[in-house]
């Protein structure tokens, strides 16, 4: 016999202190009080006509009976398993799908996880007691687990959750799920983000279709002719399998609001925008309404407002026309110069420097522009060496610094070679870098070539390059960030909802990371860096929730209808009746002072 | 009068008088207080003629009969012969229970029943028992001997067990002229019953059985399990006290009190059975009903 609800030495000490309190009980009971009454007279006569029963056989039937209650209420605490009556030993795997997607909630109001958890503990009670049990998940959680007692599985399931995370793969390479080829894998999945599953697995599918609508992009942007004007793009993506009709919106730090309402046909796509010359800076959050949604996680996102006023601008440069000229137009710009090695020690710093074929020594105290800086230690390390005849082939258009930025055409005669490091790289030729962006110590971007050795400043993509760079390194840093798990590059940071409230995080190798379980704006506070992060879904894979590889197939698992999934050989449920019915006799023998 | 002051007070007294009155409507005449007596004598109220025989006192002779006549006619007058009553009182601890105890109830019910005797002009005696003659006060006559009787029953004190048998054949071993006999008990005599009655009805006695039980001993109510301890002997029975249980002490008491009455019934006593709780005048009304008491 095994104990699937409790360990063996627990349930042994439960029962040892049930029948110890009972026993305990039973024999504190107290002496009979003493009552004198006027005459036994008439009680002779009563017990006369009675047949006597010895008190002390009927006090240990009374005492049998309760420990035979009481252990077998204990027992069935512990879930007993018989192994002859559970069948044979099997090795039982359930994955379950725990990617974003499965977080749908379907007609009959429950989530596609919440099927999946109560299939998988189905497949595990289905199991012999002595079977060993393997839960495992995409997400990745679980790899790498043991197989074990079936306890240990569903104590494990239970702890599982929908990942926020992007990535979700069948657990393919885990050695320890495939390491016995007698093993019954069962995959629980809506088959949206994980599509397939290696052979010999067999596939339960909690797919049903949902409608969704969902907010795929979310962001402020400058407007490009007026630098100062600060518009949101939305975009909406309709998945669900026919016409919707969507309520927008926006909502301002201050209580300004924007609502409008689209119409959405199946699978369409659209764009949207709203001016917010009205919105102070703050929190922007977007809202969708959508009949019968059943995807939340994708109705709603946040974004950041930053201050529009005068950006202070140092550059340092021994002379550059371009970079002043350009600097100069931008409105937003008070702009200041000095030559090198003449860097003023104020006590006001600049909102942004830009050093120009010159780098400090140490970490300016304000986010920095460097073009072809040279040699610093806190900048990425160069080498000594310079490569020549360099054109650019790729750039981060994620990047803030690349919006509306197309560098196709530039051509680079030198640049610097330098080691990339841990820094971004926003854009590179096929092997080296050449412009890079970080985060730490201080927010930078750094060219590693002299705007005179490439013919970028002739490109008419380079003044809104300026213009971004001016945006981005002297506004509020405002890291977008996917849900799940975020870090950024903030020393021992503390981190706050937009309500104030406390976040956890951690804090390692010089960066804060929290995870962030639903859409919202997150003020991250270091030593000496401040931020914020707006952590959205804005996935258009995860958006698409009805786009399952399992499309059309029922959910459930196959020939579920013929399967209840009850576990075998449990006792429980025997051991209570067995103890009601004792009680019940108990309750019959006491009213016939059969027993005490 | 202290001692009439606790148990006798006057509220008791109020009631006494509401008793004589009930009693008068009752029995309308009767208060004048005469027992007529069956056998002829010197009564002052004439009965019949007979003729003179030799030996009859002269005395009675009808001499205006005889001048009319000229024959000796004797006027026969009934004889008229007081009720002797005797009032048993159980003074065992067992009486002593109860809220009031089943003593003073006894008590009581002794004293009203004694004044109406007195009242009639009967004669009362008042005799306390337990295991046997305890205490008693000689036969009593007349209305102004009512406060020797409270005081009497006033004084009176539980003790020792019942034995009623012990108790008639001392009472009764001496010479007593026939009468009522009225116990107050609560009637659970060990040694039972019947050897007592048959004494009593043996010697001719009428016979007026009250039988006072308390509540409690109707209803017993104790904790589930207890050990019974009996107040007149000290023994005790260990018991568990269930429904069954309960419903067999019920049945024994019912069977104990339907002997009682069956005796009682079976050779023409009178019977009453009351609890404390219900007020004594109340119980005596009963007795007078019962026609017994007041002839």
């Amino acid at each position: 016999m095994s104990f699937f609800g409790l360990a063996g030495p627990t349930m042994a000490l439960l029962l040892a202190f049930t029948a110890g309190v009972i026993f305990f009980l039973y024999w504190l009971r107290p002496p009979p009080q003493r009552v004198v009454v006027p005459s036994t007279y008439i009680w002779t006569r009563v017990l006369k006509e009675r047949k006597r029963r010895s008190d002390f056989w009927r006090w240990l039937v009374s005492l049998l009976v309760a420990l035979a209650v009481g252990l077998a209420l204990a027992a069935a605490l512990g879930r007993p398993e018989i192994e002859a009556l559970s069948g044979k030993v099997r090795r039982i795997a359930v994955v379950v799908d725990d990617s974003p997607t499965m977080g749908a909630r379907t007609a009959s109001g429950e989530k596609r996880f919440d099927r999946a958890l109560q299939i998988a503990r189905g497949l595990l009670r289905e199991g012999s007691a002595a079977s060993e049990y393997l839960v495992t998940d995409t997400a990745g959680r679980l790899v790498g687990t043991e197989f074990g007692s079936r306890r240990t599985a569903l104590e494990r399931l239970e702890g599982l959750r929908v990942s926020l995370n992007e990535p979700s793969a069948f657990p393919a390479a885990d050695p320890i799920l495939f390491s016995d080829p007698e093993t019954e894998i069962y995959f629980v999945t809506d088959g949206v983000m994980v599509r397939e599953a290696p052979s010999g697995v067999l596939v339960v599918s909690v797919f049903q279709p949902v409608d969704n609508v969902g907010i795929t992009a979310f962001d402020l942007r400058p407007v490009p002719a007026e630098p100062n004007r600060v518009e949101a793009f939305l975009e909406l993506m309709n998945h669900s399998a026919e016409p919707k009709r969507v309520a927008l919106r926006v909502d301002g730090a201050s209580g300004q609001t924007m609502e409008r309402a689209v119409s959405l046909a199946a699978g369409q796509v659209l764009g949207e925008s709203f001016e917010l010359d009205r919105f102070s800076a703050g929190p922007v959050r977007v809202l969708i309404d959508a009949p019968d949604d059943g995807f939340e996680l994708d109705n709603v996102a946040y974004a950041y407002l930053g201050s529009p006023r005068q950006a202070r601008v140092v550059l340092v440069s021994s002379g550059n026309d371009t970079l002043e000229t350009l600097l100069g137009l931008d409105p937003r710009v008070s702009l200041e110069r000095i030559p090198p090695g003449e860097l003023p020690e104020s006590a006001t710093p600049p909102d942004l420097f830009v050093f120009d074929g010159v780098a400090p020594a140490a970490p300016p105290p304000a986010p920095a522009l460097l073009i072809h800086p040279g040699a610093a230690s806190w900048l990425p390390v160069p080498s000594g060496q310079e490569i020549e005849n360099l054109s650019l082939a790729g750039t981060a258009r994620e990047h803030p610094l690349m919006e509306h930025v197309d560098l196709g055409d530039v051509v680079v005669d030198r640049a610097a070679l330098v080691s990339r490091g841990r820094y971004q790289v926003v854009a590179g030729s096929d092997e080296e870098p050449l412009i890079l962006a970080s985060e730490s110590p201080i927010r930078f971007a750094m060219l590693t070539f002299a705007l005179e050795d490439s013919n970028l400043p002739f490109q008419s993509s380079f003044p809104v390059f300026l213009s971004n760079a001016v945006s981005w390194l002297s506004g509020t840093e405002v890291v977008a960030s996917s849900l799940g798990t975020v870090a950024v590059a903030v020393e021992s940071g503390v981190v706050t909802d937009i309500d104030g409230k406390a976040v956890a995080a951690r804090a390692s190798a010089g960066r804060t990371s929290f995870s962030p379980e639903a859409p919202g704006l997150y003020a991250v506070k270091g030593s000496e860096r401040e931020l914020m992060v707006s952590a959205n879904l804005l996935s258009p894979r995860i958006s698409a929730v009805n786009d399952s590889a399992l499309e059309g197939s029922e959910p459930g698992i196959p020939g579920s209808e013929s399967r209840d999934f009850r576990a075998r050989g449990e006792l429980w449920v025997g051991l209570v009746l067995f103890a009601l019915a004792l009680l019940l006799l108990e309750w019959w023998t006491y009213h016939r002072r059969l027993t005490i | 009068m202290a001692a009439v002051a606790t148990l006798f007070d006057e509220e008791f007294l109020k009631k006494l008088e509401y008793l004589k009155l009930i009693s008068s409507r009752m029995l309308p005449g009767h208060m004048r207080g005469e027992h007529r007596a069956r056998k002829k004598g010197t009564g002052v109220e004439f009965s019949d003629y007979r003729p003179y025989v030799s030996g009859d006192d002269t005395k009675d002779v009808d001499w205006k009969a005889y001048l009319r006549l000229d024959k000796l006619i004797l006027r026969i007058f009934d004889e008229e012969a007081d009720l002797p009553i005797y009032l048993f009182v159980d003074s065992s601890l067992s009486m002593d229970f109860g809220e009031p105890t089943k003593f003073d109830y006894a008590r009581k019910v002794a004293a009203a029943l004694a004044y109406i005797g007195l009242l009639n002009l009967d004669r009362v005696s008042v005799i306390g028992y337990s295991a046997g003659v305890s205490e008693q006060i000689a036969s009593r006559r007349g209305r102004n001997q009512i406060w020797r009787i409270f005081s009497f029953l006033d004084r009176m004190t539980t003790s020792g067990e019942t034995s009623l048998h012990r108790t008639f054949r001392t009472y009764f071993g001496s010479k007593r002229r026939r009468g009522l006999v009225v116990v107050a008990s609560d009637f659970m005599d060990p040694a039972g019953l019947e050897p007592a009655f048959d004494f009593l009805r043996f010697q001719r006695h009428d016979v007026f059985n009250v039988q006072i039980l308390s509540p409690e001993e109707m209803k017993p109510q104790f904790p589930d399990e207890a050990m019974l301890v009996d107040s007149e002997n000290g023994s005790s029975h260990r018991l568990r006290l269930s429904p069954t249980l309960l419903t067999a002490y019920d049945e024994e008491m019912k069977k104990h009190q339907a002997g009682l009455e069956a005796y009682c019934s079976k050779y023409g006593w009178g019977y009453a059975r009351t609890e404390t709780s219900i007020p004594f005048e109340d119980l005596v009304i009963q007795i007078f009903r019962q026609d017994r008491f007041l002839r």
